[in-house]
């Protein structure tokens, strides 16, 4: 049952989505960025929003599996959404914005840093557990141990100056139907689509970790 | 030794005492502040002093896994038991995942190679089991190819009986599930904690997804210390429950 809430949650977004998507800029990939917006005109200075994007790896993909994962930092100077990513079709057959996440329904990521972005140690650090490591008793559970599964996201808020991280154990841009294995050392390029930056063309790289 | 009615020699055996003792604080010391980085060489001279640096958790009384039995797969090969023991003297490092997992899984697998590089020779000792959680798609043809993209001679676990996956799970405290989607699909939820078994078939420590590679490395490298002590002092002292 909570499943069909996540499900009502996510149907709800991507109305939101669309309508937003209605209003503002055209998603579909065309390639004259629509920022230039009419509004923008105005009063005083506008500023343009931008979207900085911090270290864009993938992990090295597994022996037989078709599946891929970009990891980046994006911090807007305005505030945006992150509407969509795409790779060419050289590279996997679709793309889509995941978050992984408690399975219990919550709705919370199981990571609190996912939007903090100072904390610039790459992989690993996140997921402090409800309890600090230690001895517990008989069978409870270990804390923080429920099932997590991943689950798809329609867009992404990007708070004005914030570096919102996708990192292992959050986001990922999931990269689905890989045409080739990602090898280490290779390049790809994603193409990031904003709902005030518009699109954005991102060189990533394939490491182990 | 030291005779009683000659106290300057006395005196200097003792002072011997003590630069021995503060040598040994030295090494004490020096193997707790940088048990990650020292390759391997400290064993045995913190007796006590390591065991809280254990980055896992221990649980009391500890988890007893020894009866847990699961068909290994290799391709092209009939699947063989597997008894989720390591051998004697060794560790084993069990995970409840799936391939077509981007994310946790190889996260996971990822840091647990790089911790294998830190640890150096000692890896060896460390034997590592990925227990599918989605036997459908997780096939014999892609399963062992899967871990092996990670480690060397894992132990590629499958059943197919969803019942003896979950007795199995239950042994561990882990769980998953298989939500079939609308459009024909499903997905899978699973806990993606990983946990360290010795040669008794006990649970010596479960480490939290996002664990670093370093404090697996250190908390392996202890753990290993405590299997070679427990196997020089005789088999009495850890019995499982």
């Amino acid at each position: 049952m909570s499943r069909r809430s996540h499900w009502a949650a996510a149907v709800a977004l991507s109305v939101l989505t669309l309508t937003a998507v209605g209003c503002g800029s055209d998603v579909t990939t065309s390639t004259e960025s629509t920022t230039s917006s009419p509004a923008a005109t105005g009063t005083s200075a506008p500023v343009t929003a931008d979207v900085t994007v911090g270290d864009p790896w993938a992990r090295t993909s597994p022996m037989s599996s078709e599946l891929g994962a970009v990891y980046l930092t994006l911090t807007s100077n305005t505030g945006d959404t992150l509407l969509g990513a795409a790779v060419p079709t050289s590279v996997a057959g679709s793309t889509e914005i995941h978050e992984t996440a408690m399975a219990d329904g919550t709705g919370t990521t199981m990571m609190p840093g996912t939007t903090a972005g100072d904390d610039t140690s790459d992989t690993t650090e996140m997921t402090q557990m409800t309890e600090p490591p230690g001895t517990m008793g008989g069978d409870s559970p270990m804390p923080g141990s429920g099932e997590m599964e991943m689950r798809p996201i329609s867009s992404l808020d990007l708070p004005a100056g914030e570096a919102v991280a996708l990192e292992p154990g959050g986001y990922h841009i999931m990269l689905i139907d890989l045409v080739a294995p990602l090898v280490a050392g290779d390049t790809l390029e994603v193409t990031l689509t904003f709902e005030r930056a518009g699109e954005q063309v991102v060189t990533v790289t394939v490491r182990d970790s | 030794m030291p005779s009683p009615d000659r106290p300057h020699r006395s005196r200097r055996s003792r002072w011997r005492h003590v630069g021995v003792i503060v040598v040994a604080l030295v090494v004490v010391l020096v193997a707790g502040a940088c048990g990650s980085t020292d390759e391997g060489s400290t064993a045995g001279t913190a007796p006590e002093a390591n065991t809280d640096a254990l980055e896992g958790l221990r649980r009391d009384p500890p988890l007893d896994v020894s009866t847990v039995v699961l068909p290994e797969v290799r391709e092209g090969e009939a699947d063989q038991p597997f008894t989720l023991v390591p051998q004697p003297g060794n560790l084993l490092f069990v995970y409840f995942g799936y391939t077509h997992c981007p994310d946790l899984c190889p996260t996971t697998l990822a840091d647990l190679r790089k911790a294998f590089r830190e640890l150096g020779p000692d890896a060896a000792r460390i034997e590592t089991a990925f227990v599918t959680v989605d036997p459908q798609r997780d096939t014999a043809s892609v399963l062992p190819s899967y871990l092996s993209s990670f480690v060397d001679g894992g132990h590629a676990i499958r059943v197919d009986d969803p019942a003896a996956l979950q007795a199995a799970e239950d042994a561990f405290l882990a769980s998953s599930t298989i939500t079939p989607l609308e459009d024909g699909t499903y997905s899978v939820s699973h806990t993606a904690f990983s946990s360290i078994v010795d040669d008794t078939g006990t649970v010596v420590a479960e480490w939290p997804f996002g664990i670093s590679p370093d404090s697996m490395a250190s908390d392996l490298r202890i753990l290993l210390d405590e299997t070679d002590r427990d196997r020089a002092g005789g088999s009495s002292t850890t019995a499982p429950a």
